[in-house]
C-alpha cells in the first residue's frame, strides 16, 4: 500500500512538474530543422478558393477548438502521460480491481433522475469471497447528508441453476415524490416526503429450462416517513393541508412488516447466447404482515406478465409485447400502507413517469419494447407502454382512464448486478383527460441491479 | 469522418478563379529525400503512453480535429512522379523494380538467421519478455546477434508467430523498415538461462526469469514434431528512441521536417494494414531507431530510421470479447460513430460484424468476405490513416498491385503453417488484395511504369494486368495539349503494344527558333484514359525535339477528364 501511495504521489507530482515545466522545455533550444524538400519541383502552390473559404468555420469554431485542443486535451495527455510513466494507471486498477484474479474491485458509480438528488457511489465486489461460489457485493451512494444508501449483498452460487442471496438495504431520502393515489392524480400534485427504510431478505433462485426461474424468499421491511426537503417543493403534509389529497395509508406511523415472496418465471428463451425469440410468463406473489399490528394490518401483493419476444432475423434486434397486471390487498381491517401498493413509474413499468407518480390497489399496463444492439455492451431500447393504476381490483378500469408512457435510450447488457441506462422518457395525462404530455423524465447513471 | 465532411463541403463549393497547375521544371525528380543526414546527438526516447494514446486518439484528438476544421489535403512528400521518395521511413521496393518472390520471402532477413541446429545450450537467454499476452524472452547469440522469441498466444496457437513473420515480409516488401521476423522450430536443449534474470510485468510487479518461467514459456508455445515453435525478431540495429507518432514531428530531430499525418506512405499505410487486417497498427507497434555512423558513438552522429514492427495481431487475432473479435476490422473498439448511427436508426443496418463467422482454422474471424477496403478501421483511429486521400490509396494500391498470387503465395510460405492453413491465407489474401485493387485502381488511374522514347510514351495499365477489368485495348483514348497556353493538339495514336501495356506516338512540334529546354512552348500535356477509370494519367513532357526526343516532368492522376 505504501509503495502504491508513493507512486501515485510521484505520479501526480510528474505531472504537475511536467505542465510546469512545458512552457521552459519549448523555449529551448531545439536543433534547427533542414527545410522541407521542394518534393515535385512547383514550389508552394497558392491557396485555393476552397481552402481559403475554410477559414470560415475555423474562425467561427475557434473558441470550441481551443478549449477542446488546449484546455482539454493537451493538458489531460501531460498528465496521463506522466501518471502512466509513474506506473499510476497499474497502481489504480491494482486498487479497484485487487487480488491476484481480480475477482474483487471497487468501482464508482453515480446516478442521476431528474427531479431527485443526483447521487454517487461506490460498488464493491467480490467474487469467490473466500471460498468458490460466494460472492459479496457493495453499494454505497449518496446524495448529501440527508441521502443515504447502503446495499450488502451475499451470495452463494451452489450450481449454475441454484443461489441463495441475502440481501440487506438501508436506506435515507428526503425527496421521495408523492402525488396521490389514484388513477387520476395531477402532475401538480407534487409533494416530498422522507423516508427510512431497512429491508432484509434470504432468497433462492432456482433456474430450469432455458431462462426460466422461480424465487422464493422471505424477509423484513421497515418504513418510517417524515415531510420532504428537495428543492423547496411543498411537503405532503402542505399537500394534505391544500386539499390535493388525503394523507397516504401509513404515512403517520410507518410499518415493520415481515414478508415472504415467490415469483415464478417461465421463458422458452435461451439463457445466454442464441436467439431472444420466445415466450415468458411471470407470476408473483407477496405476502406482507406489519409486526406491530397484525392481524389488523397486512397485505397480498400479487401479478403477473404475459409477453412475447420476436427476435428479428436472430439478430438481437428484438420486438417484445407484454400484459402486465399487479394487483395489493389488504388482509386485515386497516389498509395497505401506500409504499406497498401498487406503483407504476421510475425504473418499473411506464418509465416515462417518475418514480411514486402512479400509486393504488392494482394496475394493468401494456408495453411494446424494441431492443437492438449499439455496441457490444451496449443496446438501444425504445417503449410505448400503456396502463394506469386502478382501485381494487383493477376497479374503475376503462380505456380512457390509461396513460401513455414512452421511453427512449441505452442501457447496458449481461450484468444483473449493475445497469447503466441514460434515458429520456415521457408520460401523459389520461386520455380523458385530453392524454396530454405532463411529464419528462431523464436518468442517466448506474442503478443497481440485484 | 470529419475530414470527409469537410472535403465533400469543398468539393460542392463551385470551382472559381481556375487557373493552370504550375508546370513542372525539367529536371530528374525527386528520387531519395535526404533526411539521412547525421545529426550530431541522437533524439530523446519518447515513451509512448498506452492508456492515453487509445483515450486521445478514440475521444480527444477526434473532438479538436473536428473544431479544427482541417480536411485532409494532398500529402506533402510526393514527388513530381506522384511517388514516395526513399527516404528514412521508406525504401521503394516492390514498387519501382523487380522485386521477386525470393526477396519477398526473405524479407529484411540477412544472413544472420538464427540456426536451430547449433549445439546444445548455444542460444543463451540473457533478457525475459515483460509483457503478457506472448511470453518470450531474448537469446544473444555470439557472432550472430540478439533474437527476441516469443510464442502465441495460448489460444491461438500457429497464427501470430506466422502472421508476425509474414507480415514484416509485407511490409518490408511494400517499402517499409520491418525487422527480420522468422518462425522457428527448436529443441529446448538450445537454450541456456543466464542466472539471476528478472522481468517486470506492466503492473510494474518484478518476478525472476528463472528455469521454471522458462518452461511456463515454453509449455505454452505449439509444437511439431517435439520441436518448439516461436517466432524470432531479430534486434533492429542501432539505439531504439521509442515509437514513431502518426502526427506531428519530432522536434529533436532536423531531418523530420514533414508532419507524419501527412507522409503518403504513413497514410496509405492504411491500406497495408487493412489487407492484412493488422488492426493494432498503433504508434506502439512501430520504432525509432538512432542509426549511429560510428557503431562505438551510440549517442552520435547518426541519424533516425523508422520502422514497422509487431504484427502479430494480423490475420484474425481475436480479443477474449467474442463481440469485439468480431468487430475487429470492421469498426473501432468504440467507435461513436456507429454507435450513434445503430442508436439512430434504431439498428435498421446490418453490420458486417453481425454476419462474421470463424473460418474454423487458425485464422478465427479473417476471411475475405465483408472486407471493404474502403470502409475498413483499426481498432482505433491512425491519425495518418484517417487523412488518407484518394491519390495516397491508389498510390499505396499501385504498389500492391505488383504483389502477384506467386509473391503472395511465397510470403505466407514463411508463415509455416500446415498446408490447409497456408493455402486459405494465401487466397484470403488474393481475395482481400484484389478487393484493394478493385476499389482504388477504378477511380484514379491505375496506368503506371510510363517510359518514355523519342516516339512517345507507354505505361502499364496494373488494372488489366491485376485482372481486375478485361485485358482489351479498344477502350484507351488520349488527349493532347501543347504549349505556352497549354492549347488542345491532334489526338496522339495509340502504337501497337500488348496489353495490358499502351503506348502511343506523339509528334514533334515545329517551333520557331529554338526555344531553350525548359521553355512553355516545348511543354505537353497528355491525357490518357483507360475506359474504366474516372480519372485520366496527366503526363507533363517537355518536346527536345526529334533528336532528343520527349522528356517526362511530372505524372499527376487527377479525379476527373478536365483540361489542365
Amino acid at each position: 500500500m505504501t509503495g502504491r501511495r508513493r507512486r501515485l504521489l510521484s505520479g501526480l507530482a510528474l505531472a504537475s512538474a511536467c505542465i510546469l515545466s512545458r512552457s521552459e522545455a519549448a523555449s529551448a533550444a531545439e536543433p534547427e530543422k533542414r527545410p522541407v524538400p521542394d518534393y515535385d519541383g512547383r514550389g508552394d502552390r497558392p491557396t485555393s478558393p476552397q481552402r481559403a473559404l475554410l477559414w470560415v468555420p475555423r474562425v467561427v469554431l475557434f473558441p470550441a477548438y481551443f478549449v477542446s485542443e488546449y484546455l482539454i486535451r493537451r493538458p489531460l495527455g501531460f498528465v496521463i502521460t506522466a501518471a502512466e510513466k509513474a506506473e499510476l494507471p497499474a497502481t489504480l486498477y491494482d486498487f479497484f480491481a485487487f487480488g491476484p484474479d481480480h475477482k474483487s474491485g471497487v468501482v464508482p458509480f453515480g446516478f442521476i433522475d431528474l427531479g431527485f438528488q443526483p447521487s454517487i457511489g461506490l460498488y464493491g465486489f467480490w467474487d469467490d469471497a473466500g471460498f468458490e461460489g460466494h460472492d459479496l457485493r457493495i453499494r454505497g451512494s449518496t446524495g448529501g447528508s440527508d441521502w443515504l444508501s447502503f446495499t450488502l449483498t451475499e451470495r452463494f452460487r451452489f450450481s449454475r441453476r441454484l443461489d441463495l442471496m441475502l440481501t440487506a438495504t438501508a436506506r435515507r431520502r428526503p425527496d421521495f415524490a408523492f402525488y396521490g393515489v389514484g388513477p387520476d392524480t395531477r402532475e401538480s400534485s407534487l409533494s416530498r416526503y422522507s423516508s427510512d427504510t431497512l429491508d432484509a431478505r434470504l432468497q433462492t433462485r432456482v433456474g430450469f429450462g432455458g431462462s426460466s426461474w422461480l424465487e422464493t424468499g422471505s424477509g423484513y421491511r421497515g418504513a418510517a416517513f417524515g415531510q420532504g426537503d428537495h428543492n423547496g417543493e411543498r411537503t405532503v403534509a402542505e399537500a394534505v393541508r391544500n386539499g390535493d389529497f388525503a394523507e397516504p395509508p401509513g404515512f403517520r406511523d410507518g410499518y415493520r412488516a415481515g414478508f415472504s415472496r415467490a415469483k415464478l418465471v417461465l421463458d422458452t428463451r435461451a439463457s445466454e447466447q442464441g436467439s431472444a425469440t420466445g415466450g415468458r410468463v411471470e407470476l408473483e406473489a407477496e405476502h406482507g404482515a406489519d409486526l406491530g399490528r397484525a392481524p389488523a394490518s397486512g397485505w397480498l401483493r400479487y401479478g403477473g406478465t404475459l409477453g412475447g419476444f420476436l427476435d428479428l432475423g436472430d439478430s438481437g434486434r428484438v420486438v417484445g409485447l407484454s400484459l402486465t397486471t399487479l394487483l395489493a390487498d389488504p388482509l386485515g381491517s386497516r389498509p395497505v400502507p401506500f409504499t406497498e401498493l401498487v406503483t407504476l413509474g421510475g425504473a418499473g413499468l411506464l418509465p416515462g413517469f417518475r418514480d411514486g407518480r402512479l400509486y393504488d390497489r392494482s394496475a394493468l399496463v401494456a408495453t411494446l419494447r424494441y431492443s437492438w444492439p449499439i455496441w457490444i455492451w451496449l443496446n438501444g431500447s425504445l417503449q410505448a407502454a400503456t396502463g394506469n393504476v386502478f382501485g381494487e381490483r383493477l376497479a374503475g378500469l376503462r380505456p380512457g382512464r390509461a396513460r401513455l408512457s414512452a421511453a427512449v435510450g441505452i442501457e447496458s447488457s449481461g450484468s444483473r448486478d449493475s445497469i447503466f441506462q441514460a434515458l429520456v422518457g415521457f408520460g401523459s395525462e389520461t386520455f380523458e383527460n385530453g392524454a396530454e404530455l405532463e411529464s419528462l423524465r431523464i436518468v442517466i447513471g448506474a442503478r443497481n441491479g440485484f | 469522418m470529419v475530414s470527409k465532411l469537410a472535403l465533400a463541403l469543398l468539393l460542392a463549393l463551385p470551382v472559381v478563379g481556375c487557373g493552370h497547375a504550375p508546370r513542372f521544371p525539367l529536371r530528374e525528380p525527386l528520387l531519395r529525400d535526404d533526411d539521412q543526414k547525421p545529426i550530431e546527438t541522437a533524439p530523446e526516447e519518447y515513451y509512448s503512453p498506452f492508456a492515453w494514446d487509445g483515450a486521445n486518439q478514440m475521444v480527444f484528438r477526434p473532438i479538436a480535429r473536428f473544431f479544427a476544421v482541417d480536411p485532409a489535403g494532398p500529402p506533402t512528400n510526393v514527388n513530381a512522379f506522384d511517388e514516395v521518395p526513399d527516404s528514412s521511413w521508406f525504401e521503394n521496393r516492390l514498387g519501382a523494380r523487380a522485386f521477386s518472390s525470393t526477396e519477398v520471402a526473405r524479407g529484411g532477413c540477412d544472413d544472420k538467421i538464427l540456426n536451430p541446429s547449433m549445439p546444445d545450450g548455444s542460444w543463451l537467454i540473457d533478457k525475459g519478455k515483460d509483457n503478457g499476452a506472448n511470453p518470450g524472452f531474448r537469446v544473444n547469440i555470439p557472432g550472430l546477434g540478439k533474437f527476441m522469441l516469443k510464442t502465441d498466444p495460448e489460444t491461438e496457437p500457429d497464427r501470430a508467430t506466422g502472421a508476425t513473420a509474414i507480415a514484416s515480409r509485407i511490409y518490408h516488401a511494400v517499402g517499409y523498415h520491418a525487422p527480420c521476423d522468422s518462425v522457428v522450430y527448436f529443441r529446448p536443449a538450445l537454450l541456456k538461462l543466464e542466472p539471476g534474470l528478472t522481468v517486470t510485468t506492466n503492473q510494474g510487479v518484478t518476478t525472476a526469469f528463472d528455469q521454471a518461467a522458462l518452461e511456463r514459456v515454453l509449455a505454452r508455445a505449439s509444437r511439431r514434431a517435439g520441436l518448439v515453435r516461436m517466432v524470432a525478431s531479430s534486434w533492429l540495429p542501432g539505439r531504439p528512441l521509442g515509437p514513431f507518432r502518426y502526427e506531428g514531428v519530432r522536434d529533436d530531430d532536423p531531418n523530420d521536417v514533414i508532419p507524419h499525418e501527412d507522409r503518403r506512405e504513413l497514410r496509405g499505410g492504411r491500406l497495408v494494414a487493412a489487407w492484412l487486417n493488422h488492426f493494432d497498427s498503433r504508434e506502439q507497434n512501430s520504432m525509432d531507431v538512432f542509426v549511429a555512423l560510428d557503431p562505438k558513438r551510440k549517442h552520435g552522429p547518426g541519424f533516425v530510421r523508422h520502422y514497422m514492427l509487431d504484427f502479430g495481431d494480423s490475420f484474425g487475432s481475436v480479443w477474449s470479447d467474442d463481440g469485439i473479435s468480431r468487430r475487429l476490422g470492421h469498426a473501432s473498439v468504440l467507435d461513436f460513430g456507429y454507435l450513434a448511427t445503430d442508436f439512430v436508426t434504431l439498428g435498421a443496418i446490418e453490420r458486417p460484424w453481425e454476419r462474421a463467422r470463424r473460418t474454423g482454422g487458425v485464422f478465427n474471424y479473417f476471411s475475405a468476405r465483408d472486407f471493404d477496403p474502403e470502409a475498413w478501421r483499426g481498432e482505433y483511429p491512425n491519425p495518418a490513416f484517417v487523412r488518407m486521400t484518394e491519390q495516397d490509396g491508389a498510390w499505396m494500391t499501385r504498389i500492391l498491385a505488383r504483389f502477384d498470387d506467386r509473391r503472395v503465395a511465397a510470403a505466407v510460405a514463411v508463415g509455416q503453417y500446415d498446408p490447409a492453413s497456408e493455402r486459405y491465407l494465401t487466397e484470403t489474401l488474393i481475395s482481400r488484395r484484389n478487393a484493394i485493387l478493385r476499389r482504388y485502381l477504378g477511380r484514379l488511374s491505375p496506368l503506371s511504369e510510363v517510359s518514355v522514347d523519342r516516339a512517345g510514351v507507354c505505361a502499364v495499365d496494373l488494372a488489366r494486368a491485376a485482372r481486375i477489368i478485361p485485358n482489351e485495348a479498344l477502350s484507351f483514348r488520349a488527349y493532347l495539349y501543347r504549349g505556352t497556353k497549354l492549347e488542345p493538339g491532334l489526338k496522339p495514336r495509340f502504337r501497337a503494344a500488348r496489353g495490358p501495356r499502351v503506348c502511343l506516338d506523339l509528334k514533334h512540334a515545329v517551333l520557331a527558333g529554338a526555344p531553350p529546354d525548359d521553355s512553355p512552348e516545348r511543354y505537353l500535356v497528355v491525357d490518357v484514359t483507360n475506359g474504366y477509370a474516372q480519372g485520366p494519367l496527366r503526363l507533363h513532357l517537355y518536346d527536345l525535339g526529334t533528336a532528343r526526343g520527349f522528356r517526362l516532368a511530372g505524372i499527376e492522376r487527377p479525379e476527373g477528364l478536365v483540361r489542365p
